[in-house]
């Protein structure tokens, strides 16, 4: 007989459920359930993973969902494949707001099964739903509740039941697992009531009951046969397998008479005459094999049809000037290289197809591509027109709990007020999911050691975790050849967005095709660059086609100076520039792939830098490494080392290896990294190689945990790096500007504009005539160019006001500041005074203040006096204005940062000759002592970075800014802790050592002052990121004052 | 309906109660009409009760068994 529970929530209920499907699936297997029904509220979000997991357990899952119509909960279960589908559309619409619940139409879902749990619903609300639902494929689910009297509520539902000739079914509400689970139930719903844990609430459990119950026990409480021959008849009934083995590609456009492989083969061949046409015959050759080999592989996997649909994309893409650029594994493949998908060539990379695709490959391939962040939306909406609205959507990613959040949501519903919430979510990182218990301390601090903190780390430890809430990927659209409704429900996001009711993992296990259109800040920022450059000089190049090996980039990224480069502008970037000194395009990608948390940790990177300066030899374990690890020095870098390694040294077939190189990556379960381990060993040991030197490599491979690129990856974003370089280097006033318009940095505003300087280029205020909507160039001299901060830049100034100041300009120039005050009558005088406070009305009116005081009069006049003039009224006279005191030097820098974000020059500047008598050095004569740590010396600046990176063991990073550069100071974990408050100030004086290699010098700090009580000084700009140098308005302008 | 809230003395079979001994009488069970929970505070040592409603030869009785206290006569219904 079939038993098992038919009205299941998981934690995919969102705080209504509190156990995964894959815990649910275990407990009813353990209870001996032949069978569980899934049904979430309004959503089939753990379908896949239930059905994973019940495969594995040899139950059956059942999909449904539950909805509330007129009060009562009603599970719509799907008997078939049909019914799922059907189930999908009407959860669709219900997620559209298309119909109300209330609506459904029960002709529109013949295939599935409804189960009233109308235990506790009234008599008139059960007539309301029968009306609607009629008793065809409708049970009546009675519940034994676990509350007083429920016996006889159960009699009174099965009178009712009798009486509108509904069968009985047994159906207990399941809210989680197991009796354990219930402590993390009332907390969930706590929190989606918005109530303490102390607050009584009716939908509050009383008691630990809604857990699965075996049939013995349900059969107990709920003594009436008819109800288990029920749901024998139900779950004997309802049967779909929703993990596909094949794949639904979507539909490229392929010529009649064609099929999709003919057409990429075709299509392929031409790009590859396109790409290897003056290529070295050597190269060539090895890239029509790989080709040939690549085609059959995707021919085989039947990817065709995907390929060819990227393939329009990007094409599309390119035809509409979209930069776009292929990343991830994809760039190992060759015909993505042809079809213009990626960017750099397999062959001359030395990139593995393999860790990208390979026969016997299970599930779809990830294509992911970076569009310019600035027209990715042109692209999506392109691509929801050619594919159809109903067969593209955006995949899901589940939000889960992690500690800050956790912390917050615990917080709340323990009482505590906002204020210590927000405190008590600070005190740990956010990222973090390590034991709560390892913050006790942390937590005491803002609440002390009170009882509640014990409640707190027991209800942070019960969330963590699980999901909270649904959201969108940053770019995995789902493509279909058939209405995505069919085989997901589609929720609209909070901007309108179709989002399917699964994440990426669950997508490809359903046989759905994920293409990440993803936007990339930095594509937008070439692009604007080539757009600057063509516009203002003429001049054009294509970008795509510059040589690889310009001297003049990599003696600009040798020496560092890469502030604002692509992947290479941090402090730690530079640091390691200075050691590894890169030549060549190649050295790019081992640079790219070297600052990544996998060889950080792993420790990799300074041997990899020891062997490259000679300093230490180059070994292989084994000789079977050496073509392996040859171009890495013997080191393991790179994701398709590591599978490489799998499978050529221990003998695993290409997928174990990937399999391999995946859990190294993770390094997350213990157990089957044991069980590979011993599979690696054994398959060494199996090709004649020595257990101790198998064991030695393993040990050197498991080294490569946590995050590390894949080779490909490295070299398409290497592309990007050297892009940039190039153009920073050749073009440093046009890059810089659209840099600035794009910020796809870590630096702020100001940082930038010293940097522009420090590159040659002015920095030229808004101005009213001038400036546009956006950064322009604008020619200083025959061969010079600077950059031209636009209105926008102007604090309160929008697109909207900038647009309205250009269109009115356009017209005729400004005659003066009342003319501008006049004829931009619609733009507020707030925001006309911090135009004219910015200093863009000084070509009409020299003086700020004196432009302020004019529009200030002018703009009351103009609402107290009305002229019937025909010619444009005078509203002021030059003898009515009177003399007023111009800024100082500091109260123009501060009213700088107030209004455009930076100032005309460095603040330091102003306290140059002050320091120089203190003895504090500028950082350029810092740059120049050496470097053996025997100098102590006294610096000063402004904190442009604060870095406490957790690989760094409670090492800050400090990194300062002065008119002549910047510096990074490291401060030990010692003196960070004497120096907490001082390191919280936006403006510093640090005394310390020098070290350094090559170029990079940095000071090993021994003591710290705030700048400001040395020389009465200056209180910081603006982080782009935020943070304590954040400028306090306030304080800057009482400074100035 | 009276509340007694005392302490008392069942026998079980097959884990539901069989004999209730309470106030030196020996009361034999004729039936569970019903049974239900309350859960105390999850984050403290808060009683846990499971009650059980009774036919027995002397009426109908509500009992329950507490983590904190064993079994509790908690109510006698006319």
């Amino acid at each position: 007989m079939e038993y098992g529970s038919l009205h299941t929530r998981s934690h995919f209920s969102f705080l209504d459920g509190a156990s995964a499907p894959e815990v649910l699936a275990q407990h009813a297997a353990d209870l001996g359930h032949s069978c569980i029904v899934l049904t979430d509220v309004l959503g089939v979000y753990g379908a896949v993973r239930l059905q994973r997991a019940c495969s594995n357990l040899g139950i059956k899952p059942i999909v449904g969902a539950d909805l509330t119509i007129h009060d009562i909960t009603v599970s719509i279960i799907a008997i078939n494949k049909h019914g799922y589908h059907q189930l999908c559309s009407v959860i669709s619409k219900i997620h559209q707001k298309l119909i109300r619940v209330h609506q459904i139409n029960p002709r529109l879902l013949t295939d599935c099964m409804f189960i009233v749990h109308g235990t506790h619903s009234s008599a008139a609300q059960i007539h309301q739903l029968y009306t609607l639902l009629g008793n065809s494929n409708t049970y009546f689910g009675i519940e034994h509740d676990a509350r007083p009297w429920a016996n006889q509520r159960i009699h009174r539902a099965i009178r009712i039941a009798y009486e509108y000739n509904l069968p009985v079914v047994a159906a207990q509400d399941v809210c989680y697992a197991s009796r354990e689970e219930y402590a993390t139930h009332d907390l969930m719903v706590c929190i989606r009531e918005g109530i303490t844990v102390f607050d009584p609430h009716p939908l509050r459990p009383v008691h630990d009951r809604q857990c699965l119950r075996s049939y013995d026990e349900l059969h107990r409480l709920i003594p009436y046969e008819d109800a288990f021959h029920n749901l024998h008849h139900i779950l004997t009934q309802c049967s779909y397998d929703i993990i596909s083995d094949t794949i639904t590609p979507p539909s490229a456009q392929i010529p009649d008479g064609t099929t999709s492989s003919e057409m990429l083969r075709k299509l392929a061949i031409h790009g590859f005459h396109n790409r290897y046409e003056t290529v070295e015959s050597t190269i060539r050759t090895k890239a029509q094999e790989l080709l040939r080999h690549e085609l059959s592989v995707i021919d085989e996997l039947q990817l065709s049809d995907f390929f060819l649909v990227v393939h329009e994309v990007v094409s599309e893409s390119v035809r509409r000037g979209i930069r776009c650029s292929g990343r991830g594994s994809a760039a190992n493949s060759i015909v993505a290289y042809v079809l213009n998908i990626t960017a750099v060539c397999p062959v001359r990379h030395n990139l593995l197809f393999e860790r990208f695709l390979h026969k016997g490959r299970k599930g779809t391939p990830d294509i992911d591509v970076d569009f310019d962040s600035e027209r990715r939306a042109e692209i999506i909406s392109w691509m929801e027109e050619r594919f159809g609205l109903d067969q593209t959507a955006m995949t899901a990613t589940v939000i889960l709990y992690r500690m800050r959040m956790a912390i917050r949501d615990a917080a709340k519903a323990i009482g505590w007020p906002m204020d210590i919430v927000n405190s008590l979510s600070k005190q740990v990182p956010s990222w973090t999911n390590h034991d709560i218990e390892n913050y006790r301390d942390q937590l005491a601090s803002v609440v002390g050691y009170v009882p509640m903190l014990d409640v707190l780390l027991r209800a942070v430890t019960l969330l963590l975790g699980h999901p909270r809430h649904l959201g969108q990927h940053s770019g995995g659209m789902v493509l279909s050849s058939k209405p995505l409704e069919c085989m997901t429900p589609i929720q609209r996001s909070a901007n309108g967005v179709a989002v399917v009711q699964f994440d990426k993992d669950d997508i490809e296990a359903m046989g759905l095709i994920k293409f990440d259109v993803l936007g990339l800040r930095m594509l937008a920022c070439i692009s604007e660059t080539i757009e600057l450059i063509t516009m203002s000089s003429g001049e054009q190049f294509d970008i795509d086609n510059i040589p690889l090996d310009d001297s003049t980039t990599f003696d600009m990224i040798r020496k560092g100076h890469t502030l604002g480069v692509f992947q290479i502008e941090s402090q730690g970037q530079m640091h390691l520039l200075a050691k590894h000194q890169p030549e060549c395009f190649d050295d790019l990608v081992i640079e790219v792939a070297l600052f990544r948390p996998g060889p950080l940790q792993g420790g990799m990177v300074h041997p990899y830098i020891a062997r490259r300066s000679g300093k230490e030899a180059i070994e292989y374990a084994h000789p079977d490494l050496e073509p392996i690890l040859r171009d890495t020095l013997g080191i393991v870098l790179f994701q398709e080392q590591v599978l490489e390694i799998a499978h050529r040294f221990a003998g695993m077939s290409l997928d174990e290896a990937d399999d391999f190189r995946s859990l190294v990556s993770k390094n997350r379960d213990r157990a089957l990294m044991t069980a590979m381990k011993d599979r690696f060993i054994q398959g060494a040991l199996s090709r004649g190689i020595s257990k101790s030197i198998a064991q030695n490599v393993y040990d050197t491979v498991s080294h490569f945990v946590g995050y590390g690129f894949c080779r490909s990856h490295a070299a398409a974003f290497a592309m990007i790096v050297y892009q940039s370089a190039w153009l920073k280097a050749h073009y440093p006033a046009a890059y810089l500007a659209a840099f600035m318009q794009h910020r796809p940095g870590m630096y702020n505003l100001m940082t930038l504009e010293e940097e522009a300087r420090r590159f040659g280029s002015a920095v030229l205020m808004p101005d009213i005539h001038r400036s546009h909507i956006r950064y322009t160039i604008e020619a200083t001299s025959a061969s010079s160019w600077a950059i031209r901060k636009p209105l926008t830049s102007i604090r309160g100034v929008s697109d909207d006001i900038a647009r309205t100041i250009i269109l009115e300009r356009a017209q005729s120039q400004f005659r003066n500041v009342e003319d501008v005050t006049l004829r931009l009558r619609s733009i507020s005088r707030d925001v006309l005074e911090m135009i004219a406070l910015s200093g863009a009305l000084s070509c009409l009116e020299p003086d700020a203040r004196r432009a302020m005081w004019i529009i200030g009069v002018v703009r009351q006049r103009m609402d107290t006096e009305h002229h019937n003039s025909l010619f444009t009224p005078t509203y002021i006279h030059d003898a009515e204005i009177p003399s007023l005191p111009s800024f100082l030097a500091q109260e123009r820098l501060a009213y700088d940062y107030i209004t455009h974000g930076a100032a005309r020059i460095h603040p330091m500047t102003l306290f140059r000759r002050m320091m120089n008598s203190l003895e504090i050095r500028s950082i350029e004569t810092i740059n120049r002592f050496s470097t053996d740590g025997a100098i102590t010396v006294c610096t000063a600046g402004i904190v442009m970075l604060r870095q406490a990176p957790p690989t760094a063991h409670g090492v800050l990073f400090v990194t300062i800014e002065d008119e002549t550069g910047f510096l990074q100071c490291v401060v030990p974990p010692r003196v960070r802790e004497r120096y907490t408050s001082e390191l919280h100030s936006s403006a510093l004086m640090l005394k310390g050592k020098v070290t350094g290699t090559g170029s990079w010098r940095s000071l090993v700090v021994t003591e710290v002052f705030i700048l400001t009580n040395v020389i009465g000084g200056y209180h910081g700009h603006l982080s782009y990121a935020g943070g304590r140098d954040t400028l306090e308005v306030g304080n800057v302008v009482s400074f100035a004052q | 309906m009276k509340l007694i809230l005392e302490s008392i003395d069942v026998a079980q079979h097959q884990s539901t109660p069989s004999i209730i001994c309470w106030r030196g009488g020996t009361y034999s069970v004729e039936s569970v009409i019903d049974v239900w929970s309350t859960r105390g505070r999850w984050w403290s040592e808060d009683e846990t009760r499971n009650y059980i409603v009774l036919m027995t030869s002397s009426g109908v009785m509500e009992i329950y068994k507490s983590n904190l206290q064993g079994w509790v006569l908690s109510r006698m219904y006319d």
